[in-house]
């Protein structure tokens, strides 16, 4: 018998203050933005290593947001809408030569696994073993099998949301996921490959 | 109901509850799971996968504190405020001889004039600043040149030699707080529902938007504040620190002053030695009246200046003036007139009472 905290659905707090937001709401827009702000640098740290680039790109995003209120419609996924916005502002400034030349190359964004190093710390040497193999596994799949699992497992997008974030349709969704799997299958010990299987179908 | 006890890796992969103990654990959740696991063994395993994949997908990246995220946030707010309020009142420096700053507060008689006459020229230096603590900032102006320092809300102080200021870069939520010591113009971009302080040894000055001169040298047995445009309300220092809910004090409006005195600790209001006037824009340098009756001519006076001028309108409605009026003070002015009609006219407190007699 376990009594679980109760979550509002996440997606229908997310609506309420939108609509909150763009009604002048500040309290509402502080929350969004507290709520999301994580997701958002570890979404842009994909594509720029520059955590300061990554960090202004989302204030200006903020920002815009708050100024251009009035004007803007209500997202399907507030999440998926706030990573599409993001992911544009990066690509454009990362693509001005004035970046270029300095510290950051224009990339499609890598997403590779890596356990993080205080994982290495904390977790039981057994977990940590598991997390580097899997992790071997998931960075020979091509970078947008990867994208994928990194938005259905890491940001918690349903399919919908990743369709709209990578820009596909639901259809190339599937078929991107099953094909990770396929690839996965060939390469992985059998232990590591029901839990695979059944993570990647889901 | 939840029952994590059948879950499958994957439903731990997808479970809030569970994603937010491996991925950001609080004390709470640390403590809800490790018991969990200590009560069901069978399941060690599932969730030793699921925390695997879950730390896997996480990849190397920088954790983002509570701290950096708020203050990220903090910075957004700043310059939200700043674009919705860019319109710091700016004046044009051929023009300011005219129409410039809104309040003077100062330490000691006759400086305002003096120094108001004399500000033409200034530059934005280097200052001397010395951050303190966090977002703590002091600007000291160790020219002797005026040094222009620009606010986090776009507002700007223009220090005088010697003078220094201190804020905190976000300043508040609700308020706008600065402390000086000496001598600064202020122009403050307008905020209706932030507003801007200036707080000085003895006196506050509490304006919405507007800009103004504050002089307060420590230790001089004067405070006193001059406003040339815009409102304001000044009060004790002290009642402020009090936290005092309604502090008692005095709103001035254009051209009028107010003293503290350290004698007798009492707010004295009154005109400034020579007012200017509030709207200089579209209003013609010279003005010819043609055996006008006085009242129209005094009226439109106190329209210009923003000063009440009080007089007797059944006595003065027959006296007729002819003049031409330009760029004399508002003093040379009333005195012109005055005269032409045998009146007197004497200050009182924020007013100006005109004496006559009529005419015939």
């Amino acid at each position: 018998m376990n009594v679980k905290p109760v979550y509002l659905p996440a997606l229908a707090a997310d609506r309420r203050e939108w609509d909150a937001f763009v009604t002048d709401d500040e309290t509402a827009f502080q929350k969004l933005m507290e709520r999301f702000y994580g997701a958002l640098v570890n979404y842009g740290s994909k594509y720029s290593k520059d955590k300061e680039l990554v960090k202004d790109n989302i204030q200006e995003l903020f920002i815009d947001l708050w100024t251009h209120r009035h004007r803007l419609s209500q997202p399907t996924s507030v999440k998926a809408y706030l990573l599409t916005s993001l992911r544009r502002r990066l690509v454009r400034s990362l693509s001005k030569p004035y970046f270029l030349s300095l510290t950051d190359q224009l990339n499609d964004g890598d997403f590779y696994f890596e356990p993080s190093p205080e994982l290495i710390l904390i977790e039981r040497e057994s977990i940590v073993r598991k997390s580097q193999q899997v992790a071997r596994y998931l960075n020979e799949l091509p970078r947008r099998q990867r994208e994928i699992i990194y938005l259905k497992y890491y940001q918690n997008l349903d399919r919908e949301e990743i369709a709209e974030v990578m820009g596909i349709s639901h259809q190339s969704v599937s078929n991107l996921l099953q094909k990770a799997l396929l690839a996965l299958r060939r390469v992985i010990p059998v232990d590591l490959t029901l839990v695979l299987v059944g993570f990647l179908v889901a | 109901m939840f029952n994590y006890a059948y879950f499958t890796v994957e439903e731990f992969l997808k479970d809030d509850w569970f994603r937010e103990w491996v991925l950001a654990p609080t004390h709470q959740t640390d403590a809800f799971w490790n018991e969990w696991v200590r009560l069901h063994p069978e399941q060690q395993a599932t969730i030793d996968q699921a925390r695997a994949l879950l730390r896997t997908l996480e990849m190397p990246h920088q954790p983002v504190s509570n701290a950096e995220r708020d203050e990220v946030i903090r910075e957004t707010w700043a310059k939200i405020r700043q674009k919705q309020e860019p319109s710091v009142r700016t004046i044009p420096l051929w023009n300011w001889s005219r129409m410039a700053a809104a309040v003077f507060v100062l330490a000691g008689l006759g400086w305002a004039a003096i120094l108001y006459q004399n500000r033409t020229q200034f530059s934005v230096l280097p200052g001397l600043v010395s951050t303190q603590a966090h977002d703590q900032i002091t600007v000291t102006n160790p020219t002797l040149q005026p040094l222009v320092v620009p606010l986090p809300d776009g507002s700007r102080v223009t220090l005088s030699p010697a003078a220094s200021l201190h804020y905190d870069k976000r300043f508040t939520e609700t308020e706008r707080r600065t402390f000086l010591k000496g001598e600064a113009f202020f122009e403050v971009a307008r905020n209706p529902a932030r507003p801007f302080l200036v707080i000085t040894e003895k006196l506050v000055t509490r304006v919405l938007g507007t800009s103004f001169w504050v002089k307060a040298e420590a230790g001089m047995p004067e405070s006193r504040v001059i406003v040339k445009t815009g409102k304001v309300s000044v009060f004790r220092t002290r009642d402020l620190e009090q936290k005092q809910a309604k502090p008692e004090g005095v709103v001035l409006t254009p051209n009028q002053q107010v003293a503290l005195t350290e004698a007798d600790n009492r707010f004295a209001k009154s005109l400034i030695a020579q007012p200017v006037p509030i709207k200089t824009a579209g209003q013609p340098s010279e003005i010819s009246y043609a055996e006008t009756p006085a009242p129209q001519i005094f009226q439109a006076l106190s329209q210009t200046y923003g000063i009440d001028i009080l007089y007797d309108d059944e006595l003065l409605k027959h006296c007729q003036i002819t003049a031409t009026l330009a760029d004399e003070s508002l003093f040379e002015k009333l005195d012109l007139l005055c005269r032409s009609i045998h009146a007197t006219y004497e200050v009182i407190d924020t007013q100006i009472v005109i004496y006559s007699k009529g005419c015939k």
